[in-house]
């Protein structure tokens, strides 16, 4: 299959008192069932791309092209976009504890996400909800299907978000930063089910993190944005081969577990990687 | 000049009342840094609360620079010892600048000279005097997080504790507030308390550190040792093995 999902210079811009900021500025990329990486540093655009892909705001969202599989993403009316939304195209949130409404528990809202895809009753609903919170590590799913969100840490309400992401069985997901809040155990349990989500039903991953040995590890290929652009796209197995100063300048500043240093190199930012190419 | 002694911590009351550490034993020399790794709820910031006086309920020894901790804050133990927490949003007063927030420790440990120390210690992190009547909100991560260890370093403590100071910090700006911390440690010869969920930042920063798990120390040893690998506990593996990404199976 051709590329379910192509961009073409997309910019999204904010107004503000001060004028227009441009918080992404140009983006273009296709991608195809695969796991795509996006890195960066806060304010680099990424969750800023990630939500104008489901046109969602805030800010301006002006792009040339944007299809996924065939459908003009720009062409499409409101209600269809909205259909399309969660069924088809599902996004992670960065910050699950915000994106979870307070009101409702836990389960109902999974079990909600559920049945707004596929004619399903209550009970199976829950039941493959429960299935999920188990895949993603939660001992006590029943426990965890009958809280609230405020009830949860937020590893817990990172995960309950995934599962409620990933049960209507997307193509193509965007995950903003799902790992984040996850000690190391829980994350690998995770990251094995958007693995296996992408291996064996062919969905299509966008994964955005500033962690750049995660991306590099779990990724097929990346993107490295700075100042809303793309600076650089690369194989994930040759992100130390990365030739952009700005992608070189972060690998750098790792402290790395294999040689010591005293001091870390520090990121000398170069004000022409925010200028538009000619 | 930490010492701690079969240290229990506990939270809660009655029957919800539950050890977050136990049984810990742990000794740092004076121009140590020494770190605590592990997942969350593992009692490794439990025992900065502890060492720093903000913990009620709790058993066994703690010792700074050869004196016993009481019960409660004693503003002794403020000179010696003060704390960095992890998340620079949260820890800093929204509607005090950071003169203010500077000032507050040495107007309670009524010292004088307010002007030239608070100037000191924003040049000691590397903050221009621009930055003095500045609030919060009109300063980075990095820069509010410099403030959190200028207020650290206002009152000449021996000892930072420090929890997750870089967690919530872009990778660059980590790598400017680690050095920033290996420089101060250096000038002031600190002795750090470490506590990092990075093996990497750990190594960077520290000569031993302890794992734990569920409130307690299953393994303590240099990080030489994690270097090469030569790890003794399952879980210490575990955690070298998850370090530097995903592996996958097959």
């Amino acid at each position: 299959m051709s590329a379910p999902l192509r961009v073409e210079d997309m910019n999204v811009s904010f107004e503000g008192p001060l004028g227009a900021t441009r918080a992404v500025r140009g983006v273009s990329f296709a991608m195809n069932r695969e796991r795509l990486g996006i890195v960066g540093e806060s304010g680099s655009g990424k969750s800023t791309l990630a939500r104008a892909l489901l046109r969602l705001g805030p800010g301006r969202v002006d792009c040339r092209a944007m299809t996924f599989d065939g459908i003009d993403l720009l062409d499409l009316s409101a209600s269809a976009m909205r259909a399309l939304r969660g069924r088809r195209i599902a996004m992670i949130p960065q910050d699950p504890a915000i994106a979870l409404n307070p009101v409702m528990t836990v389960g109902r809202q999974i079990v909600e996400a559920c049945r707004a895809s596929e004619r399903v009753a209550w009970r199976g609903a829950k039941e493959k909800a429960e299935a999920l919170l188990e895949r993603v590590g939660i001992r006590d799913p029943e426990r965890i299907f009958r809280a609230y969100p405020h009830e949860l840490s937020g590893g817990m309400a990172q995960r309950a978000m995934i599962a409620m992401m990933v049960i209507a069985g997307p193509d193509l997901l965007i995950a903003d930063e799902p790992t984040s809040a996850l000690d190391l155990s829980v994350r690998h349990r995770v990251l094995t089910m958007l693995d296996e989500l992408v291996t064996e039903r062919g969905m299509g991953l966008i994964f955005i993190s500033h962690d750049l040995d995660l991306i590099a590890s779990f990724c097929d290929r990346i993107i490295v944005m700075y100042g809303g652009r793309i600076l650089e796209t690369c194989a994930a197995g040759e992100l130390d081969r990365a030739t952009h100063p700005y992608t070189r300048g972060l690998l750098a500043a790792r402290p790395r577990l294999e040689e010591p240093r005293r001091l870390l190199p520090a990121l000398e930012r170069d004000p022409a990687w925010l200028e538009d190419a000619p | 000049m930490i010492e701690l002694k079969d240290l229990e911590v506990w939270y809660g009351r009655g029957a919800d009342r539950r050890a977050a550490v136990q049984g810990v034993t742990l000794r740092l020399e004076a121009g140590e840094s020494y770190g605590l790794v592990g997942e969350s709820g593992s009692g490794k910031s439990t025992i900065l609360c502890a060492v720093a006086g903000l913990a009620r309920d709790w058993r066994g020894e703690i010792r700074v620079g050869g004196r016993a901790r009481g019960r409660g804050r004693k503003s002794v133990f403020a000179r010696q010892l003060q704390m960095v927490f992890q998340d620079p949003y949260g820890s800093l007063h929204p509607r005090h600048t950071v003169e203010t927030t500077l000032a507050e420790p040495l107007h309670i440990q009524r010292l004088g000279g307010v002007t030239e120390r608070v100037g000191a210690a924003l040049d000691a992190v590397g903050l221009s005097g621009a930055f003095r009547y500045r609030y919060p909100h009109q300063l980075s991560g990095g820069q509010r997080q410099r403030v959190a260890i200028a207020r650290a370093l206002i009152l000449k403590p021996k000892i930072l504790l420090l929890d997750e100071p870089t967690s919530a910090l872009d990778v660059s700006v980590q790598a400017e507030v680690l050095n920033l911390l290996v420089r101060l440690k250096e000038e002031f010869r600190l002795t750090y308390l470490f506590v990092s969920h990075d093996l990497g930042v750990v190594a960077h920063m520290c000569e031993r550190f302890a794992v734990m798990q569920e409130g307690r120390i299953v393994e303590e040893t240099e990080v030489g040792n994690l270097r090469r690998g030569a790890l003794s506990h399952p879980f210490t593996r575990e955690l070298r093995q998850a370090y530097g990404g995903y592996r996958r199976h097959g």
